[in-house]
């Protein structure tokens, strides 16, 4: 097998490897809020998904989640937060805020109407 | 300015938060700037600016401290965030969103002849001989040709693709955008530069991209037509309310609006008029229809120290009463409040089809990749080029040109044949839902039974003869308006008993009727009265005991002051409600009923309806709470199971119902029902059966059965040409893709899923078991 053979075949099973890490394994780093009179506020970009998608809050205070659509894809156009009872239609371009206080500790998933996009709410 | 950068201030009006730069309107009142969400909400801010800047005090200068609205008041557009409203702006951006897909299509139609031409001569071998010649010409033609229907037809595809890989997604977006971008990538690239091609391999895929993005672009309008969804619930339950108050005033009578009503008000109300707010009864007494709030049918006899409900009717007497619950304190405003909730609480359910593609997407990736390096280690000279070439082509051939028609089409064919059958579901993903219901949760009154009472047994006591004692007291209850007592008329007149004119009359309010029929006095009414007219109870005890535990209201029937029988009536189930429940159950599905009823006649209705678990004596605003509890229950009690697979439909008819209708993953509302409830729920039955509810869930198993099928048909030709694409049969026949079998691979995916599709149109019901 020539070296050039060698090279090419670890870059191929290096990127298959990558693929299954960046589609299948992908976790996404957290994002603290940041906090301003007793209120913990993230800007949240909806953009074929969630940016951040992840963002750790502190419980028993009260969470403001700024909601901006950055795309026409329809896919975001509404985003649910079932555990604390809030679906907000956000309009294209616009920021749309979402106030909750989450009580206790735990995991608190947001997605979008079908639930095709997803993020979660660490609450610490 | 918060500090991240995102400068979000309140509307006044409604307490939207809007953006300066985005806000639909912008007025400047005591130095001061105010934004709206849209120009309703500005109107109203100039015409009056005062009222909301004190209402909101605060609210603009610290847009930190406003939480998404609780109550917008009176500005329709923006109830929108919180999902309860969909005003006419967005169904008129729905409609937009409709034409411009069309236009879309139609572009890449009208292309997609001329280049489907072009392919078709080229397998005829003279045509394509002509052609040869004008080879590099033709596919640079059509590469230009084909450009638009990339760029604009499809360019959402790709936009959206681009923004799903930047998030780590795939969805059916990146898998269109992958193959018909490698399609006509290549294409070009043949067009262009065919020298660079090993012999064989140099085919050109125009035709491929150009016609799955037609197709999956249709599918898509065909999609955003058959959306729907509930819109006018909260406004119609608003409009329940009464308008004004007829309030007690420093002695007077006055005619107030609703809002000016406060607690403590002593409000006045008249026979036939609506009670305006909650409170409690001063003086005066009366039978009130709570149904609107309660959905019980019965009127329900009150007088002095009782409670009444705001929006409920009042039926026979005058009364005051003192408010005790005004604005979104009354019972009606913590309906529309829980309805609201349940709306936005409701946790979404993904597609089949987007769900399929993140696993394929990327498979499709690494397959592509590992073709690549067998070729490139072990393939014929020249490597590189073979590789490159068996490469694109497997990311071709994945790409299924049927796949966007898959699911609409079923869904279109599977609503209509629902709506045939009485059974009218709000949109697809409704349709998709329904079939995985696993436990249906039914209302009792006017749902499992008829919702009014009816005539159910004559028993004369110490021998008095049973045909006389219906006679009498039909008689008796002739003038009264009272339901129990219209049940015995009409189960007199069914009986084929003549009925005399009392001479005398005297309805007694909370206790039944005296009447003189001839020359023989009568009594009918419950314990009350007989104790009022010093009737020993005991000869009737033992009976009415009976009936009561049976779920039937005894009304006692006293003649010349002697106990003389009980006439049983009770709200008796519906035909074919036994037969419905005992199908459901047999589909495999757990049916509870859900009452406010007392446990003793909701066990006697479950018992004869075939239903196990009952939840009695669940207040109104209780309904939605055991829905979530059910909904929790069956996650909980199937660890590891995901969401999707455990879910909970409910069936009522009610106001009261509401919430939960809105709560349960599909709600069905029975058509008989109120315009609330109808809107709420995902699915009407028109005809009140609820041989309905089999038959929906029956069409939509059938339905999700149907798009499993198609998109296996979708996928499989294109699945089975992959293995052609990466070449294995090249060391055995010397065959490679070609254009023939790309074009064969959607023709064939496409023309199964239609076919498969229309399949629907024959589906029947299983026949339904006999009660």
């Amino acid at each position: 097998m020539a070296i050039t053979q060698i090279i090419v075949s670890a870059i191929g099973l290096v990127l298959i490897a990558w693929i299954v890490w960046y589609f299948w394994m992908w976790r996404g780093a957290s994002v603290s809020a940041q906090v301003q009179d007793g209120m913990q506020s993230v800007d949240v970009t909806v953009k074929g998904g969630y940016q951040p998608a992840s963002i750790m809050v502190k419980a028993g205070q009260p969470v403001r989640l700024n909601f901006t659509r950055r795309e026409a894809s329809t896919c975001g156009e509404e985003v649910v937060i079932p555990d604390f009872g809030k679906r907000a239609h956000l309009p294209e371009n616009n920021t749309v805020a979402i106030v909750i206080t989450p009580e206790k500790p735990g995991e608190y998933g947001f997605t979008c109407g079908m639930n095709m996009y997803r993020g979660r709410l660490i609450v610490t | 300015m918060n500090e991240a950068g995102v400068a979000t201030v309140t509307d006044p009006v409604c307490g939207m938060e809007v953006t300066p730069g985005s806000a639909a309107g912008h007025s400047e009142h005591a130095g001061t700037d105010y934004y709206f969400c849209s120009s309703t909400c500005k109107q109203k801010f100039d015409a009056a600016p005062e009222s909301f800047i004190n209402k909101n005090a605060g609210a603009a200068a610290h847009p930190t401290a406003a939480a998404v609205p609780e109550q917008a008041a009176g500005c329709s557009s923006c109830m929108s965030p919180l999902g309860a409203d969909v005003t006419d702006a967005e169904q008129e951006a729905q409609a937009r969103e409709y034409a411009t897909l069309m236009r879309k299509f139609w572009l890449a139609a009208i292309i997609g002849v001329p280049v489907l031409a072009v392919m078709f001569l080229d397998l005829i071998p003279s045509a394509r001989q002509a052609m040869t010649p004008w080879h590099g010409v033709i596919g640079m033609g059509m590469a230009i040709l084909t450009f638009p229907v990339l760029a604009w037809s499809g360019g959402q595809f790709f936009s959206a693709a681009w923004n799903n890989f930047r998030n780590h997604n795939t969805n059916m977006d990146t898998l269109i955008a992958l193959g018909t971008g490698a399609a006509w990538l290549y294409s070009t690239v043949v067009a262009v530069a065919p020298g660079l091609f090993p012999a064989g391999t140099a085919g050109m895929y125009f035709d491929v991209a150009v016609i799955v993005i037609a197709l999956i672009v249709l599918g898509q309008a065909l999609e955003m037509r058959a959306k729907s969804r509930s819109g006018a619930a909260i406004r119609n339950l608003l409009e329940l309310q009464a308008k004004t108050a007829r309030v007690i005033r420093g002695g007077q009578e006055i005619d107030v609006p609703l809002e000016e009503v406060v607690i403590g008000d002593t409000v006045l109300v008249r026979p036939g008029e609506k009670i305006p707010v909650d409170g409690v009864i001063l003086s005066g007494e009366s039978a009130i229809d709570e149904s609107v709030v309660t959905g019980e049918s019965v009127p329900v006899d009150k007088q002095a120290g009782d409670a009444v409900i705001g929006a409920s009717v009042n039926k026979t007497g005058a009364f005051t009463f003192r408010a005790t619950h005004v604005g979104k304190e009354t019972a009606l405003a913590r309906i529309v409040e829980m309805v609201r909730r349940a709306q936005s609480s409701k946790p979404p359910i993904g597609r089949l089809v987007d769900k399929i593609s993140s696993y394929f997407v990327p498979s499709v990736m690494i397959v592509a990749i590992i073709t690549f390096l067998a070729w490139f280690n072990f393939g014929p000279s020249p490597m590189l080029n073979f590789a490159m070439v068996t490469m694109v082509a497997v990311l071709v051939i994945a790409c299924p040109c049927a796949l966007g028609l898959a699911t609409p089409i079923s869904l279109m064919v599977g609503v209509g044949k629902a709506a045939e059958h009485g059974v009218l579901i709000r949109n697809g993903e409704a349709l998709e839902t329904a079939s995985r219901l696993t436990t249906i949760v039914l209302d009792k009154t006017g749902t499992l039974t008829k919702g009014r009472p009816e005539l159910t047994d004559v028993l004369g006591l110490n021998g008095f003869p049973e045909d006389e004692l219906l006679r009498l007291a039909a008689a008796a209850d002739r003038r009264s308006e009272h339901p129990l007592a219209q049940a015995i008329v009409y189960g007199a007149q069914a009986r084929g008993i003549p009925m005399a004119e009392p001479d005398s009359f005297n309805a007694v309010p909370g206790h039944g009727v005296e009447a003189t029929i001839g020359k023989q006095h009568v009594l009918v009414g419950n314990n009350k009265l007989m104790q009022r007219a010093a009737i020993p109870l005991e000869a009737f005890q033992a009976a009415a005991m009976r009936f009561a535990e049976q779920g039937k209201t005894p009304m006692l029937v006293a003649v010349d002051h002697k106990p003389a029988g009980i006439i049983a009536v009770a709200d008796t189930l519906k035909d074919d409600s036994i037969a419905a429940v005992r199908t459901l159950q047999r589909m495999g599905i757990e049916v509870i009923m859900i009452t406010g009823d007392n446990e003793r006649t909701a066990r006697a209705v479950a018992q004869q309806a075939g239903i196990k678990r009952v939840l009695a004596e669940v207040l109104p605003e209780d309904k939605a709470r055991h829905i979530v509890d059910l909904q929790r229950e069956n996650q909980s009690a199937r660890p590891g199971s995901s969401r999707e697979v455990w879910l909970v439909g409910m069936v009522g008819d009610g106001i009261n119902d509401a919430p939960a209708l809105a709560q349960a993953d599909i709600g069905f509302a029975i058509g008989t029902g109120t315009d609330v409830a109808i809107e709420v729920a995902d699915v009407t039955l028109v005809g009140g059966s609820l041989h309905g509810v089999v038959y929906a869930i029956a069409i939509s198993r059938a339905t999700l059965r149907n798009i499993k099928q198609n998109l296996f048909g979708a996928f499989i030709y294109n699945v089975l040409g992959i293995p052609i694409a990466a070449g294995v049969f090249y060391p055995l026949l010397g065959m490679l893709l070609s254009p023939i079998i790309a074009g064969a691979a959607m023709a064939a995916s496409s023309i199964t899923v239609v076919t498969n599709a229309n399949r629907l149109r024959f589906f029947e019901p299983a026949p339904v078991e006999k009660g």
